[in-house]
């Protein structure tokens, strides 16, 4: 198994389906002014207006710029591999499940504050349970590639002992930083209990605590089935149509190029050499 | 250090010298700094004594030293002069036509509009701003109060223009019936103000059919408890809004209130920010006629904490359930005391800005996906016509006509993203999808048709019919000078300016147009409506002048119709955010114009481009498909040909496509007489090959095949007519 992805979604269709959405949804939402419905607290939305959905709604969509930002290069860098590591169908289920399993959470938790504590929580909008769900997959299921330490030896002596200050860092140094900028965006408090609690559940779902991880959901098969098998159709007829065997040839190249090496794989192999 | 040009220094001290004014000769009616002095030191004492006599005076004092304000109307009937005030005779201020500017009628109709009973009995609201429409009457008249201007404005240089110009003042209404607009804007009342907080009103007047209008701002103050407004002009010869807590009608709190209001209000414009310019623009607004009006709001069908809620929602939207927003509803009347004008305004309404706001908003989403539609059309129909035989077809004049409409909407919108803040988004996002619309699909489009059709222009009308072969055409004309080679960046570069500043008249002119009076706008609207939905008649003149069925795809036909078809109808159908009159003649006759335009193409299609047009009048398109006699083959045909076959009336020839360099077979007659009964020879076995003008023949395929790309012969680069 090549420590490098393949260059954009190639066979990825569900890392390449939540992209867009998160950055198309949120552009919707803004042109149509739709923004005050993601938001949630239990009081007043649920307590007086009786605004059930917004339980559904909420984890829909980022608000701002910068978590839709956060969020996707998350998906882009980071969990792209879970989508290799547990199969398009598994993924699909397991953000289905983190979706609802959040959605379950957040009720109860906001209920349970405001009705046992007094206390009313502020849910931020945006997937922060689902994403650090993920976050908890990923930490568990990608190995690490490297580490590196940075060394304040000369700088900075334990006490104690006579060993050197160091600070080691691994190849997904970068995916924690991203999760923690995410998890501190809106604010100390309400980003954090939605991330903490997501986190929590993705802990308990991949342990095998929560149930469902394994299960196959008939509908959800028979709807990725149906629409990955239309698009394979139309793009096997579109190449029996108007590709030539040049082209044909062309294209395997392409594909055994290396790929292309983005930004960040310049900067990381900077590490690696 | 930069070294400095002797001649450039020469000439910029020139430029210096002879730009650089010197000061203005006495003359020429300009102010020394120390009569500018003089003039704004005299302004800003009037100011103060003004503030004060609004702020220390209580009821019973009256108006006190108020410019505009020392002839009561009493004073007016008496032939009283401003210059004896004060009078003896002024004592304890109560409302009446001997102390107050409002005659007895005016203020007994005030009092009315503020007393009556409201059909509905829930709170008033809170908060009015918004714009409400509705109509007046204008009857009665009363004496003009004079109002001189303060003898310290008479150095400036308007002064005369200003007091000369009695008799045609704006806002010096005429007409007895018309229309009325009322702007509104609400401001938050202070905590001492209680109940009353201060209102603009932007009052726009005009006859019924828009010939001549008169716009008049006001400011006042509204009491939310009992939904009745009073607000006044201010001018340099009418300090309205220091009068203001007297126009209260009543000795009571509403008079404290203002009071305290305004004293807030006013303070905020110190009077050492006036200056020089302040002085002016208040002598501008002298040249109008001065109004005082009275409103009363019309009560909701809702509770406090309903409007609350409402208000709330209209502010913060959070999602609120809340009762149907009401319409602001109001009555009153507008007074004039210096042009003696008296207008009523029986009812009017309208909705809360924030209303407004949200039903624009929801006609700019119709408007964004009607935009992402034509633009997926043009991409389905860029994609099946990529070819130039297949772009040859279509006429550029459709593509460009629809390209300035959607370029224009483009600049529309964008100028109104800036004017409207509160819908930049929406705006914003119609201006980016009908740029990228029409400056990039079909502006391209435009670009590739313009690149394909450009070789025909240099063809005789005549080619273009029949496909005259070469020869011929050296005998009977010139040659025509060869068309220097225009790459398609030269195309473009000329395209593009065209198209812009087409596009920017073109805008300029439909701004202006929502300026004019009705009658002559409604005429635009008819003439510019049939001009811009007329696309589709360069198409079918093309079609019928090249003999060409197909052109455009179907559904990119019957969609853009569509399309562009639906805001009119909207605008002129229904009842809309814009105000826009409801026409049905127009829609009807839009619509059937451009059915019938829709219904000859797709006539055209079927019968074929000219079946409409009587033979005689059009020369003959070229047929492919000729029948061959020996004799041509041997005059002007250089082919080698083969005798393979003969029968009584015709023998088959073997002849080589220069294409794919086969031979196939042609029958041939023997005689060219025999042309007549070309029965003889299957009408089949004719489709099988294609002769061109220039007398080359190919097989049918081969030949259709390439003429997809070029109109040319491949043999002899003969232009080719095409099919």
């Amino acid at each position: 198994m090549s420590s490098t992805l393949p260059t954009g979604f190639l066979h990825l269709p569900i890392s390449s389906v939540l992209t867009t959405w998160i950055i198309i949804v949120p552009l919707v939402v803004s042109i149509l002014e739709w923004k005050p419905m993601f938001i949630l607290s239990y009081d007043p939305f649920v307590s007086k207006w009786a605004q059930y959905w917004r339980f559904v709604l909420f984890q829909l969509q980022f608000q701002n710029e910068s978590q839709v930002m956060l969020c996707v290069t998350l998906i882009v860098f980071s969990f792209k591999n879970l989508e290799r590591v547990f199969g398009s169908i598994k993924y699909l289920r397991i953000v289905c499940l983190l979706f609802l399993y959040n959605m379950v959470a957040i009720t109860l938790l906001t209920w349970s504050a405001y009705t046992l504590l007094g206390i009313n929580i502020f849910v931020p909008a945006g997937p922060f349970g689902m994403v650090f769900g993920l976050l908890y997959a990923h930490w568990k299921y990608t190995p690490i590639l490297y580490k590196f330490e940075l060394n304040f030896g000369g700088l900075i002596k334990i006490r104690s002992s006579n060993e050197d200050f160091k600070l080691v860092f691994t190849n997904d140094f970068l995916t924690s930083l991203l999760a923690f900028q995410l998890l501190i965006s809106e604010g100390l408090i309400s980003s954090v209990i939605v991330s903490v609690v997501g986190y929590f559940i993705g802990s308990l779902l991949f342990n095998g605590l929560l149930p469902g991880l394994n299960a196959r959901i008939s509908l959800m098969e028979l709807v990725y089935n149906k629409i990955t098998a239309k698009k394979s159709r139309t793009t096997t007829t579109r190449e029996r149509t108007t590709v030539d065997e040049d082209e044909q040839a062309d294209q395997s190249d392409e594909r055994e190029d290396t790929p292309a090496r983005t930004l960040s794989a310049q900067i990381l192999d900077t590490f690696r050499r | 250090m930069p070294q400095i040009n002797r001649g450039q220094l020469l000439l910029f001290i020139v430029f210096l010298t002879f730009l650089l004014p010197s000061a203005p000769p006495e003359e020429a009616g300009y102010l020394s700094p120390e009569e500018r002095k003089q003039i704004v030191a005299n302004y800003k004492d009037t100011i103060s004594t003004e503030r004060t006599a609004m702020l220390s005076n209580d009821y019973a004092a009256g108006y006190g030293n108020v410019t505009g304000y020392k002839l009561s109307y009493g004073d007016v009937l008496k032939g009283r002069r401003v210059e004896d005030w004060p009078f003896d005779d002024h004592t304890e201020f109560t409302e009446s036509e001997k102390y107050s500017i409002l005659p007895t009628q005016v203020s007994q109709r005030a009092r009315s509009v503020w007393e009556q009973k409201d059909t509905e009995s829930g709170v008033f609201w809170r908060n009015i701003s918004g714009t409400i429409r509705g109509e007046y009457t204008n009857k009665e008249a009363f004496a003009n109060i004079p109002m001189p201007l303060p003898y310290f404005y008479q150095n400036l240089t308007e002064y005369d223009q200003i007091t000369s110009n009695l008799t045609n003042k704006a806002g010096n209404i005429t007409d007895e019936h018309g229309l009325v607009r009322m702007a509104l804007k609400n401001y938050n009342n202070t905590p001492q103000s209680q109940d009353t907080s201060f209102v603009t009103l932007n009052v726009r007047i005009s006859d019924n059919d828009e010939q001549h209008g008169h716009t008049i701002e006001l400011h006042g103050v509204y009491h939310e408890q009992t939904g009745n407004l009073v607000a006044v002009t201010t001018s340099g010869k009418f300090a309205g809004i220091y009068g203001l807590p007297h126009l209260n009608l009543q000795d009571d709190r509403y008079f404290n209130q203002t009071q305290v209001l305004l004293e807030s209000v006013v303070n905020k414009t110190s009077l050492d920010d006036m200056d020089l310019t302040t002085v002016e623009e208040k002598l501008g607004r002298s040249s109008m006629c001065e109004f005082i009006a009275y409103m009363h709001f019309s009560s909701t069908n809702l509770t406090s904490s309903e409007l609350e809620v409402i208000d709330n929602e209209l502010a913060t939207p959070l999602g609120r359930p809340h009762k149907p927003i009401p319409q602001l509803v109001a009555s009153g009347l507008l007074y004039s005391p210096d042009c003696g004008l008296s207008i009523n305004i029986p009812q009017s309404a309208g909705p809360r800005d924030e209303v407004q706001q949200n039903r624009v908003k929801n006609v700019l989403l119709l408007g964004i996906a009607l935009m992402s539609a034509q633009i997926w059309l043009f991409i389905k129909q860029m994609g099946t016509t990529n070819t130039p035989s297949t772009m040859s077809c279509i006429s550029f004049w459709s593509i460009a006509t629809i390209n300035l409409i959607d370029g224009s909407l483009s600049m529309i919108s964008l100028l109104c993203s800036l004017i409207f803040g509160t819908l930049y988004i929406q705006f914003a996002v119609c201006a980016f999808l009908a740029f990228t619309c029409s400056s990039i699909f079909e502006m391209r489009y435009m670009i590739l048709i313009y690149a394909t059709q450009i070789n025909e222009r240099s063809i005789s009308w005549r080619t273009a019919f029949q496909g005259t072969p070469i020869d011929e055409r050296e005998n009977t004309e010139t040659q025509a000078a060869p068309v220097t080679a225009q790459d398609e960046q030269t195309i473009s570069g000329q395209l593009y300016m065209r198209f812009f500043f087409s596009l920017i008249v073109f805008s300029f002119l439909v701004l202006n147009v929502t300026l004019w009076p009705k009658k002559n706008r409604i005429g635009f609207e008819y003439c510019i409506g049939i001009l811009i939905n007329s696309f589709w008649v360069p198409q079918i003149y093309r079609n019928v002048i090249r003999g060409s069925r197909k052109s455009f795809r179907r559904d990119f036909i019957v969609g853009t119709s569509i399309i562009r078809f639906l805001p009119i109808a909207y605008l002129n159908l229904f009842e809309n955010p814009f105000y826009h009159h409801r026409d049905y003649k127009l829609v009807i006759l839009l619509a059937g114009w451009l059915a019938v335009q829709n219904g000859l193409l797709y006539l055209q299609e079927l019968f074929g481009p000219r079946f409409f047009l009587p033979d005689k009048y059009l020369p003959k398109t070229y047929d492919y498909h000729p029948l061959l006699s020996f004799e041509d083959l041997e005059n002007s045909f250089n082919v080698d040909h083969e005798v393979v076959d003969s029968s009584q009336s015709h023998s088959k020839c073997k002849i080589d496509c220069t294409i794919c360099m086969n031979s196939f077979e042609v029958p041939v007659l023997h005689k060219r007489h025999d042309k007549e009964d070309s029965g003889s020879v299957g009408l089949m076995a004719r489709r099988a090959y294609m002769v061109t003008p220039c007398r080359h023949i190919f097989h049918t395929e081969c030949l259709e095949n390439w003429m997809k790309y070029k109109l040319q012969c491949p043999v002899c680069r003969n232009s080719l007519p095409p099919l």
